[in-house]
């Protein structure tokens, strides 16, 4: 029935209009006719006619029963030889470790591990894991990871190894020759206290830590200290081309207390926060108020800000729009004082110094940064790096030995000629790597090193807690982590995990207090994966932070002020380049961009129109005579003067996955001011005529004006917490009710607290072997992603708000993929789940036609998992589907039948939150909630009856259970 | 013969061709009776039956987890350091455990990788007994799959114990496809 008074209010207004990309924000029919067109169906052209069906008919059906009447196969059962006592056959172990700095759970089955998953007993990260650490356990069985020592790319045996190590070592000290030492950035009190001891025992070695991470803050104070930041604390925060949600090490946590923020259920004062950038970065995306600046503008404005907030007048010239922001943001942190801060993310001294000079007169060092001071913290550090290429470049030291731990300089230095130059000087080049990189292939000795996952080791996490690392499965070749190799140079044979005890003991084991014996110290930390580390901590508070300086050094720089800048950065999932041989990571859409297997240059909407390129041309990015041909994306919320390109492409030496993916960018970098900098000043662009198609995943549907997301602001839902919800739909059914069993699942997304990080795509990819289809199959629509987060935009496309929304199967209880399936291959279950039985699907793909939310997943292909080491990933637990199989989200039933299984065999009822999907296990945001419905208690009901609950094309009345939570924005 | 009739004989013929056709098919594939020869000369009926070993001594894993297993290749050797040493069947034994060459059983019970069996909840909640599924194995000197182990078996039982469809439909238990198809 529809009510005639409601008829003129806003509810009833269409919905305001979300767009995807700059081609479908005005809804050109002539553009947007292509809603189901071309791609899936195109590359089968072997039906030409009525003739050619019937050919092909005629054999299928000949064929068909031939085919069928083979014999079962045999299948051999091979025993254990001996019993072990923690392997139940079928039964999951759970071993807590860590991986790049998140604290996780590794699920192994029969003593492999196979699922990667937050743990929940970290005080940092709660819980969440992140794109990275969900995906190394793919990175693990990569075939192409090295198998043994070589020298001069034969293999040798690792005692060989060792000696020549020993020998070149001991030649460099005997001739008083310098032995250098690049490691990657160390947060491990172990393997600092480890390296300290080997520097003593050959007294000439240089340790740098190289690390193409940014970490200017780290050296930004008189002394290298760590930092935290403290969300949970703060009121306002104004992020600085901070990605501090997407690229940084510590996302999980800073994910988790963000999200806290955002929750509207706890009474808690407003968050805001607000992002300067000049590239849409995925913490940008999620901010209240952003505004895209050139990278002169944010310095500017960073100036003013700190001229402001300090007191000291600072006069640069700038835009009144950048003065009037400054003076709103000044005072807003003001207001905020001792609950506002200023992150910062780019990599540039003097800026992170007037940073540094804002927060301390905002008093935020006492407040909501902690500061602190790590004797086993070997921050990376450019200049040292630097300094060596230099002095050896110009034949002024006599480095004798040099070793690359986990390193790639060879790919990622900005300056190959320099480089090979001044390390051709090197007489002896050891390398220990992972894998085949384009710095092995230039040493003469190569070590493999252990996975993280093989390996023992201890980690920083904040300056409250360590993390621990113990091996969950043998080394799976002749592996060695690189610590064993250093303790067998110090004649210390008993390997890293004896070391590290010993450390243990001396430093932490006291600190515990509540362990009278160190064993079960030991243990209890090993088996926590985590212990409190609170007490081995110095506080630094900076005495003066000397931000006067840096403010007159960086209006000196200011004077210059580009046409166009060249913003080189790294993306959420590949990062450095360092995974490039995961699939998982390759294939994972941009959370911004939506593209798969490539880098871009990335352009205005304006710089668009003012040039005449669009997406997908080719053009020539050019400076101080380093040049690549890269195709362009017109990325609205850009800084109109800026073009970005991701780092991490472009790899040389790599596995089979990675290899010459997209484009090598890092020559554009250059070294200023102890910082290797990321804007380069006026590069140029050519148009080259050539075009090349991107491998999107989001133009695969288009919208059309459909009301999809909800969202309001903050101020609205104070008044009326259903604001932007109003909207209800009349609606008719030619269904009868479901009928209530004894559950009813159904799941929540809380779009104020998803941020779009994208790590439950890989949990789900990992927890339901799910395919990698390729660059190719990806451009024919073809990917296999059981969940997918939309990303749309609204409003001015040179600054949009940006709106994600996870999707997978809505498990409707009309489900239209049912009633069209003609094999019954889909169908419903008793308790509410939308239910793909493989073995009865014949493959007509009815059910993906008649899907309003396109969330099913045909197999095209037969994905047969046949490389020996990579397939032991595989979930034993789930099905792998075969070619001609249509496949979707199955809410994870193999983990609900588990919890239900050990519930019955207890003799319970299931506990609320008991069964936790893959994708809501690994959320760093808690964005994602399950439950049942028939109990009114749970998390869910509540959640379902929340005001701002909505469903997404709810007037088809399909009554989907998976509903939304409106997005609520601190913003006027 | 007119044309009507010769019109019904054929189509009687493909009907009947067809029938045939479908009941001999849908055999293709079932291994009722499926004894093969294995490595070594073991008899259930010997351990089971005779001396009447609990079956949960070997397949100790039958209660606890998805799959029974076979027992470890040492856990023959509890015994037969004692009973039968000299026996060449024991020997391979032995030798299979001194040489880590570990013996390569033919499984009799196979299960498409489709469908998801978990003994742990049959034994413990269904308190379903072994032979119910497979067979009076303490009777069987070469083992054999007595049982079709197919889908209609599984349902008939469920069904039986009115654990699914038609009898129970108010449970959410056993009648949905998604309880082993996933």
């Amino acid at each position: 029935m529809s009510d005639d008074s409601s008829k003129k209010s806003k509810a009833d207004l269409p919905p305001e209009n979300y767009w995807q990309d700059i081609h479908n924000k005005v809804l050109d029919p002539a553009i947007n006719k292509d809603e189901f067109s071309e791609g899936e169906f195109d590359s089968f052209s072997v039906v030409k006619g009525r003739r050619d069906f019937l050919k092909i008919m005629g054999f299928s059906f000949t064929i068909l029963p031939m085919a069928a009447c083979t014999k079962g196969p045999i299948r051999k059962a091979i025993p254990y030889l001996e019993k072990t006592d923690k392997v139940i056959p079928g039964v999951a172990s759970w071993y807590a470790t860590s991986f790049e700095g998140v604290p996780v759970l590794l699920k192994t089955r029969e003593g492999r591990p196979i699922k990667v998953e937050g743990n929940e007993k970290s005080k940092w990260t709660l819980g969440g894991a992140s794109v990275i650490s969900q995906a190394s356990i793919l990175s693990l069985y990569d075939s192409y990871r090295l198998k043994s020592p070589t020298k001069d790319a034969n293999p040798i045996s690792w005692a060989k190894w060792q000696d020549e190590l020993q020998k070149a070592l001991a030649h460099a000290k005997d001739e008083k020759k310098k032995i250098v030492l690049v490691t990657d950035e160390i947060r491990s009190p172990s393997t600092a206290a480890l390296i300290a001891e080997f520097i003593k025992e050959y007294g000439i070695v240089d340790h740098i830590p190289y690390t193409t991470s940014v970490n200017t803050i780290n050296r930004s104070f008189e002394d290298i200290v760590d930092v935290d930041y403290d969300f949970t604390k703060a009121d306002y925060v104004l992020g600085v081309g901070a990605d501090f949600l997407g690229a940084d090490r510590n996302s999980v946590h800073h994910s988790k207390q963000y999200a806290q923020r955002k929750d509207v259920t706890i009474k808690q004062a407003a968050f805001k926060h607000v992002q300067v950038e000049s590239v849409l970065s995925l913490t940008g995306s999620n901010a209240d108020v952003r505004f895209p600046l050139e990278p002169q503008e944010i310095q500017s404005l960073m100036l003013a800000i700190y001229g402001k907030v300090t007191g000291t007048g600072i006069n640069v010239g700038m835009s009144s729009q950048v003065e009037k922001m400054a003076s709103k943001m000044a005072e807003e942190l003001l207001a905020h004082k001792g609950k506002s801060f200023v992150v910062n993310g780019l990599p540039d001294m003097n800026l992170q110094k007037i940073v540094n000079g804002i927060n301390q007169a905002l008093g935020a060092f006492q407040s909501c940064i902690t500061l602190y001071k790590n004797d086993h913290f070997h921050c990376g550090d450019d200049a040292k790096f630097e300094e060596l290429i230099n002095s050896l470049a110009k034949k002024k030291t006599n480095v004798d030995v040099i070793l690359f731990v986990d390193v790639n300089p060879f790919y990622n230095y900005y300056d190959q000629t320099k480089l090979t130059e001044a390390l051709g000087r090197v007489p002896q080049k050891f390398a220990l790597a992972f894998s085949e990189d384009e710095t092995t292939t230039q040493c003469q000795f190569v070590a493999p090193l252990s996975h993280t996952y093989e390996s023992w080791n201890d980690t920083t996490l904040s300056h409250n807690e360590i993390g621990v690392t113990q091996p969950v499965i043998d080394n799976l070749y002749d592996t060695r982590q690189f610590q064993d190799v250093l303790l067998a140079l110090l004649k210390k044979p008993d390997g890293h995990q004896n070391y590290m005890k010993e450390i243990w003991k001396k430093n932490f084991w006291n600190d515990k207090g509540t362990h009278l014996l160190f064993d079960s110290f030991w243990m209890q930390s090993v088996q926590d994966g985590v212990f409190d580390y609170s007490k081995g901590v110095t506080a630094y508070t900076p005495a003066s932070v000397n931000a006067k300086s840096a403010a007159d050094e960086l209006i000196k720089e200011i004077k210059t002020n580009p046409e166009l800048s060249l913003v080189l950065y790294e993306k959420t999932a590949m990062r450095d380049g360092r995974f490039a041989n995961n699939p998982w990571l390759q294939e994972l859409p941009d959370p911004i961009t939506k593209v798969t297997w490539d880098n871009y240059a990335m352009i205005s909407p304006a710089l668009s129109k003012k040039m005449g390129i669009a997406t997908g041309e080719m053009i020539e990015v050019a400076s101080n005579g380093v040049s690549v041909v890269i195709p362009v994306l017109v990325q609205p919320g850009l800084a109109s003067k800026t073009i970005a390109i991701a780092l991490g492409y472009g790899r040389s030496v790599c596995g089979k996955v990675g290899l010459n993916l997209g484009r090598y960018a890092w020559p554009f970098l250059h070294y200023k001011n102890g910082e290797v900098s990321r804007v380069v000043s006026n590069p140029t662009i050519k148009k080259t005529g050539k075009t090349y198609d991107l491998a999107m995943t989001q133009t695969h549907h288009s919208i059309e004006g459909r009301d999809l997301y909800r969202e309001t602001t903050l101020k609205d839902f104070l008044k009326k917490p259903n604001s932007g919800n109003e909207k209800k739909n009349h609606l008719v059914t030619m269904w009868s009710e479901q009928k209530n069993k004894e559950h009813q699942w159904a799941m929540a997304i809380d779009l104020n607290k998803c941020n779009g990080c994208s790590a439950c795509v890989v949990s789900c990819n990992a927890e339901n072997n799910i395919p990698v289809v390729g660059r190719e199959e990806v451009l024919n629509r073809r990917e296999m992603h059981w969940m997918r987060i939309d990303r749309y935009y609204k409003g001015d496309e040179e600054n949009p708000s940006v709106a994600h929304q996870p999707m997978t199967c809505h498990h409707c209880e009309n489900a239209p993929c049912e009633s069209v399936c003609p094999v019954l291959a889909t169908v419903h279950s008793s308790d509410g789940l939308n239910q793909q039985v493989y073995n009865r699907c014949v493959g007509t793909r009815y059910c993906a036609n008649n899907c309003p939310y396109k969330v099913r997943r045909f197999n095209w292909f037969d994905y047969p998992h046949t490389d020996p080491n990579e397939r032991m990933v595989l979930n034993p637990d789930v099905t792998v589907r075969s070619r001609g199989v249509m496949e979707k989200c199955s809410l994870c039933i193999q983990r609900i039948q588990e919890a239900k299984l050990t519930a019955k065999k207890e003799g319970r009822e299931l506990r609320d939150g008991e069964i936790k999907l893959a994708c809501q296990q690994s959320c760093p945001s808690d964005a994602i909630v399950f439950g049942d419905l028939m109990d009114p208690n749970s998390k869910i009901s509540k959640m379902i009856k929340d005001q701002r609950n909505f469903t997404v094309l709810e007037e088809l009345n399909v009554k989907p259970r998976l509903s939304y939570l409106t997005k609520i924005r601190n913003r006027d | 013969m007119t044309m009507k009739f010769k019109v019904l004989l054929v189509l009687l013929i493909i009907t009947a061709g067809a029938a045939l056709l479908i009941t001999e098919a849908r055999k293709v594939g079932f291994r009722e009776g499926y004894a093969p020869i294995q490595p070594i000369k073991f008899s259930h009926k010997i351990h089971a039956g005779d001396n009447k070993m609990q079956c949960l001594y070997c397949h100790f894993a039958a209660d606890k987890g998805r799959h029974a297993g076979i027992p470890p290749t040492s856990l023959c050797m509890n015994c037969h350091t004692k009973v039968l040493p000299n026996s060449p069947e024991i020997a391979k034994v032995k030798e299979a455990v001194s040489s880590a060459k570990n013996i390569k059983w033919v499984r009799v019970h196979n299960l498409p990788d489709f469908a998801y069996f978990n003994h742990s909840q049959h034994v413990n909640v269904g308190k379903v007994s072994c032979q119910t599924c497979h067979g009076q194995v303490q009777t069987m000197a070469v083992l054999k799959q007595e049982k079709p182990m197919n889908m209609g078996w599984c349902i008939q039982c469920h069904r039986d114990n009115k654990l699914a469809p038609p009898e129970d439909h108010k449970r959410a238990a056993g009648g949905d496809c998604a309880r082993c198809h996933y």
